[in-house]
């Protein structure tokens, strides 16, 4: 697969399965329903749990509608941490620096995961594609007009 | 997008976490003249493994534009691998064993927004 094709400005995520999906977390965050419960994570819930029977969506991080990458890569509407001068293993997008939020939800307390993966996937006929996948998850508290809540999300 | 109940784990160090998902519900957006979303789904399962010690990652509130650093963290760089697979508008798909060798992952604790 030509990687450099790739990188024009058309990127299908049929051709490419590319995790590029800030959809998910950014601009979408307001369609989010009710919560599950957080993290079975005994040591993590000692605390009380704030149920309440309709929770909102989290805000999206601001920096996520401020920011945007760097040019040709401004319709990247998140962060992207990682060293400096690293690039990505397939799209080739240029990481942000390592002093760079990863979390897609603003307002936000709590554990967050990330990570860059890169390898291979097929589809139902057996043709091969380079994957990229972006996944994040933010798991702890979050508040919406003041109000706290607690919850477990995830960017794909 | 919420998880599922139990869909994250993590160990109480938080040096160990997990992603177990599968056939979630998500929106598509291809990256078109103008973004067009379809319903699709994905499956993971990705295990994250700390590969160094905890460092304060962020500036808070002395960040400065375009204010990417503005939160308060306290992240380890990790190791990520697993599989995943998704399926879209009749298209489907599922990986081999993915790796952040390469590039990056991290695991940690932080806050942003109002928390600051």
């Amino acid at each position: 697969m030509d990687v450099a094709a790739l990188q024009a400005a058309h990127l299908s995520r049929r051709r490419f399965i590319g995790g590029v999906g800030a959809a998910a977390a950014v601009g979408t965050a307001a369609t989010l329903g009710g919560m599950s419960p957080a993290l079975a994570s005994p040591s993590h819930h000692h605390h009380a749990r704030h149920v309440f029977s309709n929770r909102p969506a989290p805000n999206a991080i601001e920096q996520s509608v401020e920011g945007g990458g760097p040019p040709p890569f401004d319709f990247i509407h998140w962060l992207l941490p990682g060293p400096a001068g690293a690039t990505t293993q397939i799209l080739e997008l240029p990481a942000f620096g390592l002093d760079v939020d990863p979390s897609t939800v603003g307002d936000y307390n709590g554990f967050t995961t990330y990570a860059v993966l890169a390898g291979k996937a097929e589809d139902r006929r057996g043709n091969e594609y380079l994957t990229e996948l972006d996944v994040r998850v933010m798991d702890g508290q979050y508040k919406v007009d003041g109000q706290r809540y607690f919850g477990t999300f995830g960017f794909f | 997008m919420e998880l599922p109940s139990g869909a994250f784990r993590r160990n109480k160090n938080g040096t160990r976490a997990r992603l177990v998902v599968n056939h979630l519900p998500m929106p598509n957006t291809f990256f078109y003249s103008n973004n067009v979303s379809v319903a699709g789904e994905i499956s993971v399962d990705i295990v994250w493994e700390a590969t160094g010690p905890s460092v304060r990652r962020g500036n808070g509130l002395d960040a400065e534009e375009p204010y990417w650093d503005k939160f308060i963290g306290h992240f380890r760089d990790a190791k990520a691998h697993g599989k995943g697979g998704g399926a879209h508008t009749g298209f489907k798909f599922s990986t081999g064993m993915l790796s952040s060798d390469g590039f990056y992952a991290s695991m940690g604790r932080e806050r942003n927004g109002v928390y600051l």
